[in-house]
Order: C-alpha cells, then structure tokens, then sequence
C-alpha cells in the first residue's frame, strides 16, 4: 500500500491556508474600510458643497434635495459593491485553499 | 492474491505506479469540482467594456444638458438602449445578480440618471453647478458597477 502520511499533508495545508487567509481577508477588509471611509467623506463634502450652492444661488432648493436624495442610491451602489467583491474574495480564498491541498497532498505521495 | 487496490501485483502490476496516477486523478476531479462552486461570476471584458462605455456616454449626454432636452431626444434614446444592452449582456451571465441589482438601482425610473433626465425635460434646460453635481453622483454609480467587475477573479479565457 502507498505510504500517504495524512498528518503531513495536513499540517503542510494548514500553514498554506492560514497564510492565505490572513493575506486575503486582511486586504479585503483593509480595502472594505477604506471604502467605507471614502464613502462618508463624500457624503459630508456633498452636503457641504451643496449647502453653499444653494446659499450662493448656483442651484435651487429643489436641486439641492434632489442631490440630497443621490446619496441613498449612492450608498446602495456602494454596499453592493462591497457585497460583490467580499464574495470574489471568498472565491478566490477557496480556489487558493484547494491549490494548496492538492500541492500538499500530490508532494506527499512518494 | 491481494485485493488492496493499493498493492502491486495482479491488479497493478506496474509495481503501484498506477495508484498513484489514480490518487492525482481524484484529487484533480475533486478540485474541478469545487473550483465549480463560485459565488460570484468571474470577470467579464465585455462586461466592464460596456460599462465603462456607458460611463462614458452618459457623462457626455449630461452635459448637454445646458441646451434644450428637445435637441437631444435621439441621443437620449440612444443612450437608453445602450445601457439596455449592457443590462441585457449582464442578465445572461450566471451567478452576477450583484451586478444586475446594481444595474437595477442605476436605471430605476426615480434613480439618480432618470430623476436627471426628467429634470432636464421639465425644466427643458439645466444650470452648469447643478449638472456637473449630478454627473459626479451618474459617475460614482458607474465606477461602483466598473470597480466591481475590475474584482472579480480573472479566468484565462475572460481577459
């Protein structure tokens, strides 16, 4: 019978899979926060910009709760982005995972 | 004689080689398979081609804006069918129902574009401030929609 240590198949995947998952998920989250971030500062600055606009005449009242009303949609456009790439990013963790079990398990047949 | 499908002799008598072969084989089979259970469609060129096509005709239309809407009812048309057709290209992809929802919340009739666009033909004209304002909003709506696209995981065949 082959002799196929199951263990150092396992222990060689696990270390490969830990340090895919922290590479993966750290850059996503890093970039989910940031986005996050840019987000809220758009929005402050929107509402900044357009409180002058109207204050100065350059829009109407009306104009401005129209640009006011963006920001919802805005957000949803955002949180499905978001949604979206968390979900490529699940994908391409998985596909690493499985790379890495069968480089482990394939190196471990003698 | 031995049966243990792993053991040379009658069975495998290139001395186990053969089991070998036949462990790889699995494991291959295994990983297709689970390569096969994505979450999200992978990415598009088509896809972010027409979207980014669209940003860019839609920001272009907007700024006529400072003229008569009645001038421009044949661009206008235009553009609705070519966001229509990146709509259309995206709904026949599986697993993209992000990006159709996406689609959905940039075309409803009281998002950011027809609120713009019915504007536009009430007032028959629109000032500069408020039209560059609502180009930026068009514009990040579309960079959500491109940027989530640019993510997705790239296949060999679909660059």
């Amino acid at each position: 019978m082959a002799n196929i240590d199951v263990n150092k198949i396992l222990r060689t995947a696990e270390q490969g899979i830990i340090h895919l998952a922290e590479t993966t998920f750290t850059t996503y989250k890093t970039q989910a926060i940031a986005d996050g971030k840019a987000f809220l500062t758009a929005a402050k600055a929107d509402l900044t910009t357009y409180t002058q606009q109207l204050a100065m005449g350059q829009i109407t009242l009306d104009q401005f709760k129209d640009l006011m009303q963006d920001e919802g949609d805005l957000a949803k456009m955002d949180a499905l982005k978001e949604a979206g790439l968390a979900h490529a990013a699940f994908d391409g963790f998985i596909n690493g995972v499985i790379g890495i079990m069968i480089t482990a398990a394939l190196s471990a047949i003698p | 004689m031995k049966t243990n499908f792993f053991s040379p002799g009658i069975l495998t008598p290139n001395g186990g080689k053969g089991a070998r072969s036949i462990f790889a084989g699995a494991l291959l089979v295994a990983a297709a398979l689970l390569f096969a259970c994505s979450t999200i469609s992978t990415y598009d060129q088509a896809a972010y081609e027409h979207a980014t096509n669209a940003k860019v005709d839609t920001l272009a239309l907007m700024d006529k804006a400072t003229g008569s809407y009645s001038s421009r009812t044949k661009d206008i048309t235009a553009l609705n069918l070519e966001l229509d057709k990146a709509y259309e290209y995206d709904k026949g992809r599986p697993l993209n129902q992000i990006t159709m929802t996406s689609w959905d919340v940039l075309r409803r009739p009281k998002g950011i574009l027809n609120r713009f666009l019915t504007s536009w033909k009430t007032s028959g004209t629109l000032n500069s401030t408020f039209i560059n304002d609502k180009k930026a909003h068009v514009g990040r709506e579309f960079d959500d929609i491109i940027q989530l696209e640019s993510g997705k995981i790239k296949t060999p065949q679909a660059q």
